[in-house]
């Protein structure tokens, strides 16, 4: 069976998600910071309306925080009832692979990654690390 | 099985039986309060007539035979045959009991369900002896001929009739709340009304918000075009959608006594089959919130309340040992506060033992014993929200461990609410659930701060002030390392938003001297002044809600959408207050203690005296003996103190010129510096200080809260704020010892 993932970068790492889990792509919408919020939590977005949580996806896997003069792409997850959008670098292909090419996360993927990460995915130049959204959004 | 073209009359027949039994429980409950109700007879009466009529038609034999039951013996209380008794009462509530299990069974298996209420039927049919040869309803006359047959009455009756006479004009003033409530209940349902889908209705809030955001944006381009026409037609809309708005909400909303009505039936139960005696009372029954919030507060009051009458309301003779009236009150009450909804469940029962709850809970290693003696009493109370945990010596059946508080508070916690306990030993406890409202449109004002906007809601808003110039310079003091100031008579705790928000920047770079702008805030008991860098406008503004991790902050109640698109954060006054309270000593309560017990309306007479350069203390008169001066150098030092022969004493120092200012003054040997000699319990001791002042005339009930160990508290004399010295405190900060030693060191004076 064909898997489908969105492919986006957080500095040079590649990362995945499956795309059931994108509701959508959204270029550049600021957010407004939330003092004190614990450290993952970029701040809060507009989307239609809608308030969502803005999560910095680098600072969350325990990679250099973002910061706010950085140009950033939100994905926007479903999730539970709220949408949450998880900030990242850049945004790439969708990458399409037949589910028996996935492996388990190697046992070298420490810290933040490793608690999130649930396969990766061995590319032509590169492995995509796929995340576990659930895990993610455990902020 | 129903027949196709009777279903939609049978699922109306269940949805109003259902509302018809709700009302009837709080009708009997009123009718055994005062069972001299005409009107409430009647009234149940004709219920009970309806629902057995409608069975009769739909071919629903037995609830056809326990209705019809019920009724006879209702017609013969309408009649006068019968006195309405708390037997007769309990049996009809069972009756009540038994139709709502028969409906139950239809709405599932459109069947009246296996159940013979043959034993029912027999009591109800047995209570239908009459047993009184008079009208018990006549004049006063008619009760006295009815004194003159005591052998054919049961004792009760003359009293009851005597008291039902009296009492019938006065029963509206009667506590009993519930028969206000049945007097009001069959008014909504006689206006006309709709059924609507709750689907519907959450679509329309939705867009109804949307409208509200589009509205701002509208407002505000409208204000910047210069076109007549296009303001005109803005305030139109502005307008408009206000009216839309409130219309809309309105229809979401139900009165909280679609819960608090359950009450009186649940308490009546409970109380009797605990052996207490309970009295109910209701406050705040129509106000109104979210059906979403009433669906989930039933499960977790119904458990609070449980608690109370089982665990918290002793049995009427432990309560009568302890001096109280056997009957315990349980209040049940609702209010808005802040933009939240409050439902307050207080009992003036025994309380929760606080020991008892860290010895469990130490027990249970769910605490250090490190923990458990340095924790204040505030946050022990909060341990039996903890899983696992339970103090209940016996588990009964009606509320199993007494616990189910983890569960009670999970709920809350599930609807962005809050929970917490006031409990007193002996004398009860209070339960307050707070609960946001969520999609509320509230008016707010904006304000900026480093470079951010924040919305205050209205409703906390006191006033707003510009300190400058003159105000700036006399007003502003800094009282134990806080700012406040002085707003008409009262100290005012100022804070800047920046370090409420924990956000570096913003109002900290102003000058001493440039302006601050303060809104003063209220929230419950404790007032503050937030500064902040902008005030904007006033708004209404959205409030959406925002994520746990963040509602768990207890500084932030939601988020808005501005006019021009961005997230603004709405601040929850109360939870900055309260962690302010933290660092600021004192909050309400342990003030208006701690002024209870000083002597309220004589003026004292006070020392007033500088420490260091810029404070001021003062020290009561009545504990000053003289005033001295002298030269640094003749201080001495013996073990521990600091001591000053004069006049053929030995004077042990307290050196406040060090003391308050953390590092030693300059000590030049040849100056000279007073000494106020004090006596206290039986010995003398000597305070040394910079400059004495002057004496001034104060009040001790005026005091606010102290900042220090040794400082008794605030109060403004002579037009400043002054520290008042506490003399006991400040000797047992520099020596516990010092009144126990008292013997050994008159034995060594020289």
């Amino acid at each position: 069976m064909i898997r489908r993932y969105c492919a986006f970068k957080l500095k040079e790492h590649l990362f995945g998600l499956e795309v059931s889990h994108v509701q959508e792509i959204v270029r550049h919408n600021d957010y407004t910071p939330v003092p004190l919020a614990p450290p993952g939590i970029a701040g809060l977005m507009n989307l239609r309306g809608q308030i969502l949580m803005a999560v910095d996806l680098r600072g969350r896997l325990g990679m250099e925080p973002r910061d706010r003069s950085e140009e950033s792409i939100n994905l926007i997850l479903r999730t539970g009832e709220t949408p949450v959008s998880v900030l990242v670098d850049d945004v790439r292909d969708i990458v399409e692979a037949e589910e028996d090419r996935r492996r388990a996360p190697p046992p070298h993927l420490q810290g933040e990654i490793g608690a999130c990460a649930e396969w990766v995915l061995q590319l032509e130049k590169q492995t995509m690390v796929i995340l576990d959204p659930n895990k993610v959004l455990e902020v | 099985m129903i027949d196709e073209d009777l279903r939609e009359t049978f699922l109306i027949f269940i949805a109003e039986s259902h509302e018809n039994l709700d009302k009837l429980d709080q009708n009997f409950i009123a009718l055994e309060e005062n069972p001299a109700n005409q009107e409430m007879i009647d009234d149940i009466f004709r219920t009970v007539h309806t629902i057995k009529g409608m069975c009769g038609f739909m071919g629903f034999g037995k609830l056809e035979k326990i209705t019809h039951t019920g009724e006879s013996l209702l017609s013969m209380m309408r009649s006068g045959e019968v006195t309405p008794t708390p037997e007769m009462i309990s049996l009809l509530l069972l009756m009540l009991d038994a139709v709502r299990e028969i409906l139950g069974h239809l709405e599932k298996t459109e069947t009246e369900g296996p159940t013979i209420y043959s034993g029912l039927l027999d009591l109800l049919q047995a209570m239908q002896k009459p047993d009184q040869p008079k009208d018990w309803r006549a004049s006063k006359p008619a009760a006295k001929a009815a004194e003159e047959k005591p052998a054919e009455q049961k004792p009760v009756e003359p009293a009851k009739a005597a008291e039902a006479s009296d009492t019938q004009e006065a029963s509206a003033a009667q506590a009993a709340t519930a028969s206000n409530a049945s007097a009001a209940a069959p008014k909504a349902s006689m206006e006309s009304t709709l059924k609507v889908d709750v689907g519907l209705l959450d679509k329309l809030m939705n867009q109804m918000g949307e409208l509200v955001l589009s509205r701002n944006q509208l407002v505000m381009m409208a204000a910047g075009s210069n076109s007549k026409s296009m303001q005109a037609l803005a305030q139109k809309v502005n307008r408009i959608t206000s009216e839309l708005q409130e219309g809309l909400m309105k229809t979401r909303m139900q009165p909280i006594d679609t819960l608090f009505g359950k009450y009186p039936r649940l308490i009546r139960d409970l109380a009797k089959s605990c052996g207490k005696e309970v009295k109910l009372v209701l406050e705040g029954r129509d106000r109104e919130v979210d059906k979403g919030l009433i669906e989930a507060l039933k499960d977790p009051l119904t458990h609070l309340l449980r608690n109370s009458v089982d665990h918290g309301i002793e049995t009427p003779a432990v309560r009568r040992e302890a001096g109280k009236a056997p009957e315990g009150v349980l209040a049940v009450k609702a209010y808005h506060e802040s933009g939240q909804v409050v439902v307050e469940i207080s009992d003036d029962g025994a309380g929760i033992r606080l020991d008892k709850v860290k010895a469990k809970a130490l027990e249970k290693g769910l605490i250090t014993p490190a923990q458990a003696t340095s924790m204040p009493e505030k946050e022990a109370v909060n341990l039996i929200f903890l899983p696992g945990f339970s103090t209940a010596e016996k588990v009964t059946n009606v509320s199993g461990r007494g616990v189910g508080m983890d569960v009670v508070a999970s709920n809350i916690k599930k609807i962005s609410g809050s929970i917490d306990i006031d409990t007193r030993a002996g004398l009860g406890t209070t339960i307050r659930v707070r609960i946001p409202l969520t999609l509320a449109i509230v008016p707010a004002l904006v304000v900026g701060s480093a470079g951010w906007r924040y919305a205050l809601p209205q409703v906390n808003l006191v006033e707003l002030l510009l300190i400058e110039g003159e105000k700036l310079r006399k007003g502003l003091e800094t009282v134990g390392g806080r700012l406040v100031y002085r707003l008409r008579g009262e100290l005012l705790p100022l804070v800047r938003l920046g370090d409420a928000l924990g956000t570096a920047g913003g109002e900290v770079a102003a000058s001493p001297d440039a302006a601050l702008k303060v809104v003063v805030l209220q929230a419950e008991a404790f007032r503050f002044g937030l500064i902040v860098d902008q005030v904007m406008d006033a708004q209404e503004i959205v409030v959406k809600p925002v994520p746990k991790s963040i509602m768990n902050l207890r500084r932030y109640s939601g988020a808005t959408i501005l006019g021009d698109g961005c997230v603004a954060l709405i601040l929850d006054v109360p939870g900055i207050a309260r962690t302010l309270n933290a660092t600021l000593a004192g909050d309400g309560t342990r003030e208006s203690e701690a002024a209870a017990s000083r002597p309220t309306d004589l003026p004292d007479t006070y020392l007033m005296f500088r420490s260091g350069k810029k404070d001021r203390l003062a020290l009561p008169m009545p504990l000053v003996a003289r005033v001295e001066e002298f030269e640094i150098s003749r201080i001495e030092t013996t073990g521990k103190w600091e001591v000053l022969q004069l006049q053929g004493e030995i004077l042990p120092l307290v050196r406040l010129d060090k003391m308050m200012n953390g590092t030693a003054s300059d000590d030049e040997l040849s100056e000279r510096l007073p000494v106020i000699v004090c006596r206290h319990r039986g010995r003398s001791l000597g305070l040394v200080v910079r400059r004495i002042l002057d004496t001034a005339e104060g009040r001790a009930a005026d005091e606010s809260a102290p900042n220090r160990d040794w400082v008794r508290g605030n109060q403004v004399l002579s037009g400043q704020v002054t520290e008042i010295i506490d003399l006991e405190g400040l000797i047992r900060h520099c020596d516990a010892d010092f009144f126990a030693r008292a013997a050994e060191t008159k034995g060594t004076a020289a």
